[in-house]
């Protein structure tokens, strides 16, 4: 007999399972759910609070009295809390689209939407990081040219800035990578290797 | 959500239960896995009731449920304590009931189980509950073709992994 029929044969027959009574079911009920989802949701919100909070902060200091920089930072300013609109908008709606009772291809195609879109919220907050620091870099070799100083200290300022932000953007991009490696395998990789097995099976046939 | 559908439910869960059941038996391998997978089951099972229309059977409706929620939503905790393996909790209580040797068979069968990936396990649960290929394929979301391909080759890894424990004099 093959394993499998074997199997059947007894699990047809198999009733040995703990019986839960309705009154444990209804307290199951409302407990909380412990779902990936439910996680994946609760770090998605931080990450799109911290993306404002770090909007704020940049905003905070004040970069430049140049007219023109400070015309760039306006539109840059609007631009970015749009854009955060937009991608807290995706986030919701998205979200809301999970539905256990899909097939099991498109409720790990929705999970996984809904996470790529936060994923693309964290590189975009990483480009507007870098786009601030760029900003800060030309203002203070602006400063330098305008006060006058001397063209060996204007290049040896502006050799330092460069560097030093490049370095912190190095370092940043660098957490923001470990962090990630970090949650994917907590949370993403049963989805995510699921997800390919049954892809992978549509490819090969 | 109302008391009255709250009964409703409990009541259609109870009477049911063994699908939840056994679907954890083949996605967990302790006794407080499958509590935690068969507690978060129901939590899904009670949060969808409400899109269940009535014109799919409740047990179809609930086997569907439960086996996304062992695919895509169930997370296994981290445990520190060393935990009962499911099988020696079921097989001491029915020790005088089985013959010894289709118990050690139906062990190494459910052990070589759990080592498939969790789509292979759906697709295992659905030929065990005799789904045709046309519900297995509907449910995952994939072809009704590769829904047999993907069988066939369950098949055979179910083999390969019984012959590398060196039971398949036993299965035959």
């Amino acid at each position: 007999m093959d394993g499998l029929d074997l199997l059947k044969q007894h699990w047809n027959t198999d009733e040995n399972f703990p019986k839960v009574d309705k009154e444990s079911l209804r307290t199951m009920l409302h407990k909380s759910s412990s779902s990936l989802v439910k996680w994946i949701f609760i770090i998605s919100v931080i990450e799109l609070f911290v993306g404002i909070a770090l909007g704020f902060l940049i905003n905070i200091e004040e970069i430049n009295e140049k007219p023109l920089l400070h015309l760039i930072n306006n539109i840059y300013t609007v631009v970015f809390y749009v854009i955060v609109g937009y991608f807290i908008f995706l986030f919701f709606r998205n979200y809301k689209t999970i539905k256990n009772t899909k097939n099991t291809k498109s409720l790990l195609q929705t999970i996984l939407n809904t996470r790529e879109q936060v994923n693309k919220y964290i590189k975009f907050n990483i480009y507007c990081i870098l786009f601030s620091m760029f900003i800060v870099c030309v203002e203070k070799i602006y400063s330098y040219i305008e006060e006058r100083h001397g063209w060996g200290e204007i290049l040896f300022y502006s050799v330092t800035f460069t560097i030093a932000s490049t370095l912190v953007y190095l370092l940043m991009v660098r957490i923001v990578k470990y962090y990630y490696k970090i949650l994917y395998r907590r949370l993403i990789k049963k989805l995510d290797v699921n997800y390919e097995e049954l892809t992978r099976l549509e490819i090969e046939a | 959500m109302n008391k009255e559908l709250e009964i409703e439910f409990v009541t259609l869960l109870e009477q049911h239960q063994n699908i939840l059941h056994k679907i954890c038996k083949l996605y967990t391998a302790d006794m407080d896995s499958h509590n935690d997978l068969f507690q978060e089951m129901v939590i899904q099972l009670w949060r969808a009731y409400p899109s269940f229309k009535g014109d799919a059977k409740f047990s179809t409706w609930a086997y569907r449920v439960a086996l996304n929620t062992a695919i895509s939503l169930f997370r296994t905790k981290k445990r520190k304590i060393e935990m009962v393996p499911w099988d020696n909790h079921i097989l001491n209580i029915r020790c005088e009931d089985y013959d010894t040797q289709q118990e050690e068979q139906l062990r190494f069968l459910y052990t070589a189980v759990r080592q498939l990936t969790d789509i292979e396990k759906a697709l295992v649960y659905m030929y065990l509950e005799d789904k045709d290929y046309v519900e297995i394929a509907e449910t995952l979301g994939i072809s009704e073709v590769n829904a047999r391909v993907k069988m066939n080759r369950i098949k055979t890894k179910l083999k390969n992994i019984l012959n590398k424990k060196g039971t398949a004099e036993w299965m035959g």
